[in-house]
């Protein structure tokens, strides 16, 4: 049965700047169960990437500000959480890796001595024995070359780096694991290597993974189910198979006919014209209304809530109303 | 940086077995610095000085105060290498233990200035806040004002001797590593290290220790051997305005200052203390030169 892990709800989190505030996450909900593999998709500063740092407590606050709702992870809130409290769920209950495997490794240590450093903030083992462990959590990534541990980053691989990041995040054996496009700044072959490490682990550790994206490719490779934010809200939600073979709202539709296809030559490639809004300056009513070909008049008028239709597909479109009565969640955002 | 240097060509080559033995990055740029040649010069002159003034009494016949009012200002000459001073001292023996208390002086004003910049830039560069605005504004009062002014300030404070002149000194260039510092913590705080350390649950001051400050300091220890090089003039300075080193100490600036009344009679008891000024300042502005593009990192490849 499935338990779930990290509960997200109604989660707001604003940056107070000086030229205005910029609703960077704006009531998400989002759930991971356990041992799943959730993919969060969206462009570029739809607040994938804020959302997950939020989990990880790592927003820097100011000019961050957590505005309501709730972070839930293994029956524990963390919305509230302290420095200590915080440093003892991280990298022990949920780890994170990120996009950058070239710059995430302190150039002056050794990868021996950052990976100990990283077993010995949660466990208490002497130096022998957290060697030991790194070096088994090295092999358990497909690195098992003699000598690794004296290594320094800078001899390293980009794809090599990115397994010794992900050594250190599994190490403590965390219940989530958050992968903020861990793959983007890699060739692709090392990429499907990656994916696949990643994918195993997931099987043979019951770590549950948000894999943050903007890569469908990736999502359609790894993920149990999807989870598409568009300016700072979830548009949609569904499992992996529904969401790409029925897309329901417009601008998943419009990302999945963004995907360039091999052996297709098209005249011109497709993209969702207009541009993302300015987060300062919310659009009323839908936030993709303006880019929107399906957009009614009702649509510039009230933010629609996240509705369900059915098989746990969700999508914050008006399009749905008439088909499933508005998800119960969300009563205040509209009034029909 | 490139972010699309990871290639199957370099995987290959680091599983290789047998791969050489592995270098940390210090090692690295100190073999690039054995290999400059200006910095190898710029060394091998402050490695001269200092190993005169650490053998000094063994070289000399004479005491750096031995007076021999027979023997006034005597051009340099097999007996008195650099000639007498107008009480008859041997300017070569006084010279060299000037270069003790110069080297001194240097040493201890620049370890004092890094120390205490360096901690300082720290806490302002990483925790910021009132703490970061507190310590930014101390650093702009002592810049504003002319440096070796504020030095003469501050020993007319303490009252005029050399270890008054080396506290001046440190305080006075406190502020050029305080901010050199916090700048570079600043942008090693953003790394992406810094914030991985985080996710897996560190500590700030741990963070702090073990992956800022060791990314942090290249550029202080450039710095300070340039440093080095200006706390040797400052002290020669104070010294020949009488505010620094006080007779008899044999302190090259104070040596000059003593020499005035003889530039034309007996330009020895200048040229010697100068020229010791001169190298000893050149030779830690090479070596500063050196180090800087050795780990400057666009100098790299």
């Amino acid at each position: 049965m499935v338990r779930p892990l990290l509960e997200i709800s109604r989660f707001k989190m604003y940056f107070h700047t000086d030229k205005g505030v910029v609703k960077a996450v704006d009531d998400v909900d989002l759930t991971v169960n356990e041992g799943e593999v959730v993919g969060l998709v969206g462009e570029s500063g739809c607040g994938k990437s804020v959302t997950s740092l939020s989990v990880m407590g790592l927003v820097p606050r100011p000019p961050g500000r957590v505005e309501g709702g709730s972070i839930r992870l293994a029956d524990r809130e963390l919305t509230h959480l302290k420095g200590r409290e915080w440093r003892k769920i991280r990298g022990n209950v949920v780890s994170m890796i990120f996009q950058e495997p070239m710059t995430s490794l302190n150039p002056v240590f050794t990868i021996g001595d950052q990976i100990v450093e990283a077993i010995r903030q949660h466990r208490k083992l002497d130096k022998k024995a957290a060697r030991r462990l790194a070096a088994d959590s090295l092999q358990e990534v497909g690195i098992s070359r003699k000598g690794i541990l004296e290594e320094y980053p800078h001899q390293l691989s980009g794809g090599m780096r990115q397994r010794v990041m992900i050594a250190m995040a599994m190490v403590c054996r965390p219940k989530l694991l958050i992968a903020d496009e861990p793959t983007t700044a890699l060739d692709v072959t090392i990429q499907a290597q990656i994916l696949d490490l990643m994918r195993r682990l997931n099987r043979e550790t019951g770590t549950a993974i948000l894999m943050i994206t903007h890569d469908l490719g990736v999502v359609a490779e790894m993920c149990d189910r999807v989870v598409v934010m568009y300016a700072g809200q979830v548009v949609e939600e569904a499992d992996v198979n529904t969401l790409f073979n029925q897309p329901r709202h417009p601008y998943t539709q419009g990302l999945l006919q963004s995907i360039p296809r091999l052996g297709q030559r098209a005249e011109r490639l497709y993209s969702i014209p207009g541009n993302v809004p300015n987060p300062k300056q919310m659009p009323t009513g839908c936030r993709f209304a303006p880019r929107c070909e399906y957009a009614m008049n009702i649509c510039r008028t009230e933010e629609p809530g996240l509705f369900a239709i059915g098989d746990g597909q969700n999508s914050r479109c008006w399009l749905h109303v008439d088909k499933k009565e508005e998800a119960d969640r969300d009563p205040t955002t509209t009034t029909s | 940086m490139s972010t699309n240097t990871p290639t199957i060509q370099k995987e290959e080559q680091g599983t290789g077995p047998g791969t050489e033995p592995v270098d940390s990055p210090l090692r690295d740029n100190l073999r690039a610095l054995l290999r400059h040649r200006s910095a190898m010069i710029g060394g091998g002159i402050i490695l001269f000085f200092i190993l005169i003034a650490l053998i000094a009494p063994l070289l000399l016949p004479y005491g750096y105060n031995q007076i021999d009012p027979d023997a006034r200002l005597q051009a340099p000459s097999g007996e008195h290498w650099f000639g007498t001073d107008d009480f008859g001292r041997d300017i070569f023996a006084r010279v060299i233990y000037g270069a003790r208390i110069s080297l001194w002086v240097g040493f201890f004003a620049i370890s004092g200035s890094i120390v205490v910049g360096s901690a300082l830039g720290l806490i302002a560069g990483f925790y910021g806040g009132w703490r970061d605005t507190l310590i930014s504004r101390l650093f702009d009062i002592l810049l504003a004002f002319p440096a070796i002014l504020l030095a003469i300030a501050i020993v007319a404070m303490l009252g005029p001797s050399l270890e008054n002149a080396m506290y001046a000194i440190a305080i006075i260039n406190v502020p050029t590593f305080g901010r050199l510092m916090r700048s570079r913590v600043l942008a090693v705080k953003q790394e992406d290290y810094v914030l991985a350390a985080r996710a897996i649950g560190m500590k700030d001051r741990r963070i702090l220790f073990s992956h800022i400050l060791p990314n942090s300091w290249t550029p202080i220890m450039v710095q300070g051997t340039l440093g080095f090089a200006t706390a040797v003039l400052e002290a020669a300075a104070l010294g020949f305005i009488g505010m620094g080193a006080q007779p008899p100490e044999p302190e090259w600036g104070k040596m000059l200052s003593d020499s005035r009344a003889f530039i034309q009679s007996a330009p020895w008891t200048m040229v010697f203390p100068g020229l010791a000024i001169m190298l000893t300042v050149l030779g830690f502005n090479l070596l500063g030169d050196g180090l800087r593009d050795v780990f400057d990192p666009r100098m790299k490849q």
